[in-house]
């Protein structure tokens, strides 16, 4: 029993303790884009590295999940001879919650597992020491092009997968379920509004923050030589998925 | 120039370093020898300012080290090269990038000026013609070479080998060796070098000072550590097995 509670313990502990460091990280981050402009050759990278490199799986993604809400939804709406507001669930549901959260997975997945592995390796072949004994602060040079990269170029990765999976969903409705293309969007138009774009698209920022500030983060604490990468690189992964959903309620109650 | 205090560093429950004071002399090359695991690299590290220390203090030209911020820090540390075990080169970028870098990161310099400073570095450790190269593409000397320019990229007044001749063959080790003869010469600064390569660390040595069990217990120039009376300073420099090793 008091073993149980000494793990316990630990583990609480251990839990506050990486908080407090992630927390810590961010706002370092933050603080360091003030000087962002001495270092906009990385922002840049780092901005072509997530926005165009991610861009062409992230329209094969939003394809395909246009096109199957638009099948699964279609198909139920047809039972009711309600498939007249198809456009409407399509553009809705990618735009407020789809959209943004699975463009979060893939660049989690994508990025933010790139990130972890890059700064992974950079720490333990003692290349951010060598930063730290240049005088050159780690944080400002890998942590904050990273997080401005993110934060930019998800939303316009999301507003791509938005605009690709509501054109498959045509494709879809007007194929499978009978509605119309010109329909489609009227439907579409008549119910999706900007703000709501505009919210889908701030909560896709967070995300965004979420996966580079991870990332950085197990980057950072990574030890243990190649397995440790490996290690730190999933951790990464999946503790960007976890948050990623965590904040997707904690926006959506805010943004509704 | 820099006056180690009573310095302790504690790691968990384990007393690392133990009270160390000692002072790197200016112009002076300082070698610190000791079993691997002794604390040396624990030791430059707690220097130039990549740990803190648990106490004690450590005075870098009068100001002392422990007790200002990172920024404050990276200041002094424009100051300080240090070539580290693997040499720690920036894996993304070519021989010359990485010269050039800290240049870059805090001279205003045009283009030009920092190309000629690159050849002029490359060329100062002999790797002259490898400005395009990336480092995958080198051997363990030439990433030592390397990453010593890189270190010297700012003209630091003290520069800092964590084991220079970890992993090199007795020939490039030799080499290496004569690098830092030469840099002694050339480029006159203070010196610190981390080691258990014996033969390396007398032959570089102003002053050498000897770490065990986390206490300095001798400190001298090489002649005076050969006639050391300690036992364990015997026993190291002559190679002699751990007797309690053997029969434990």
């Amino acid at each position: 029993m008091r073993r149980s509670l000494e793990y316990l313990g630990a583990r609480l502990i251990r839990f506050f303790e990486a908080t407090g460091e992630i927390l810590i990280l961010f706002a370092r981050t933050v603080s360091s884009c003030r000087k962002a402009i001495q270092n906009r050759q990385n922002i840049m990278k780092q901005m072509a590295f997530m926005g165009v490199g991610t861009l062409p799986i992230a329209l094969l993604m939003g394809f395909f999940i246009g096109m199957v809400l638009a099948l699964q939804t279609g198909y139920q709406l047809l039972r009711f001879n309600l498939e007249g507001i198809i456009g409407a669930i399509v553009g809705l549901s990618l735009a407020k919650e789809l959209g943004p959260v699975l463009t979060g997975y893939l660049v989690a997945g994508r990025v933010g597992a790139a990130i972890t592995a890059e700064i992974g390796t950079m720490e333990i072949s003692e290349e951010i020491d060598a930063l730290r004994v240049m005088g050159v602060d780690p944080v400002f040079y890998l942590s904050m092009p990273r997080l401005i990269a993110a934060v930019f170029m998800v939303p316009i990765i999301v507003i791509y997968v938005n605009a690709i999976g509501i054109i498959g969903g045509a494709i879809i409705s007007a194929t499978y379920v009978g509605v119309g293309i010109q329909s489609y969007f009227d439907n579409l138009f008549d119910s999706l509004t900007f703000d709501e774009v505009f919210r889908g698209l701030l909560k896709a920022m967070f995300f965004g923050g979420i996966v580079a500030t991870i990332g950085c983060y197990k980057g950072f604490k990574t030890t243990g030589g190649a397995e440790g990468v490996g290690v730190y690189t999933t951790q990464s992964v999946v503790l960007s998925f976890i948050l990623i959903v965590v904040f997707d309620y904690f926006l959506s109650r805010l943004l509704l | 120039m820099i006056q180690v205090r009573n310095l302790v560093f504690q790691y968990n429950t384990t007393t690392v370093l133990d009270d160390l004071s000692f002072s790197l002399n200016k112009d002076e090359t300082t070698v610190v020898i000791g079993r691997s695991g002794v604390g040396k690299s624990t030791l430059l590290r707690c220097i130039v300012g990549l740990v803190r220390p648990t106490s004690g203090s450590i005075l870098v030209e009068g100001a002392d080290i422990t007790a200002i911020s990172e920024e404050e820090l990276n200041l002094i540390r424009r100051n300080f090269g240090v070539l580290f075990q693997g040499a720690a080169l920036f894996n993304s970028m070519t021989v010359s990038e990485n010269v050039a870098f800290p240049l870059r990161q805090h001279r205003n310099y045009d283009k030009q000026k920092i190309r000629e400073i690159v050849r002029e570095k490359l060329s100062l450790v002999d790797l002259e013609g490898c400005e395009d190269m990336m480092p995958s593409e080198l051997s363990g000397g030439m990433k030592k070479r390397a990453g010593l320019a890189r270190a010297l990229a700012l003209d630091p007044k003290c520069i800092f080998f964590d084991e220079p001749l970890a992993g090199l063959d007795p020939i490039i080790a030799g080499d290496i060796d004569e690098l830092i003869l030469k840099l002694k010469k050339v480029a006159g600064m203070t010196m610190m070098i981390v080691t258990h390569e014996l033969l390396h660390g007398f032959r570089v040595a102003d002053k050498i000072i000897m770490l065990h069990e986390g206490k300095i217990i001798a400190t001298g120039k090489p002649a005076e550590i050969v006639e050391s009376d300690d036992e364990y300073v015997q026993q190291f420099l002559r190679g002699l097995p751990d007797i309690r090793s053997i029969s434990g």
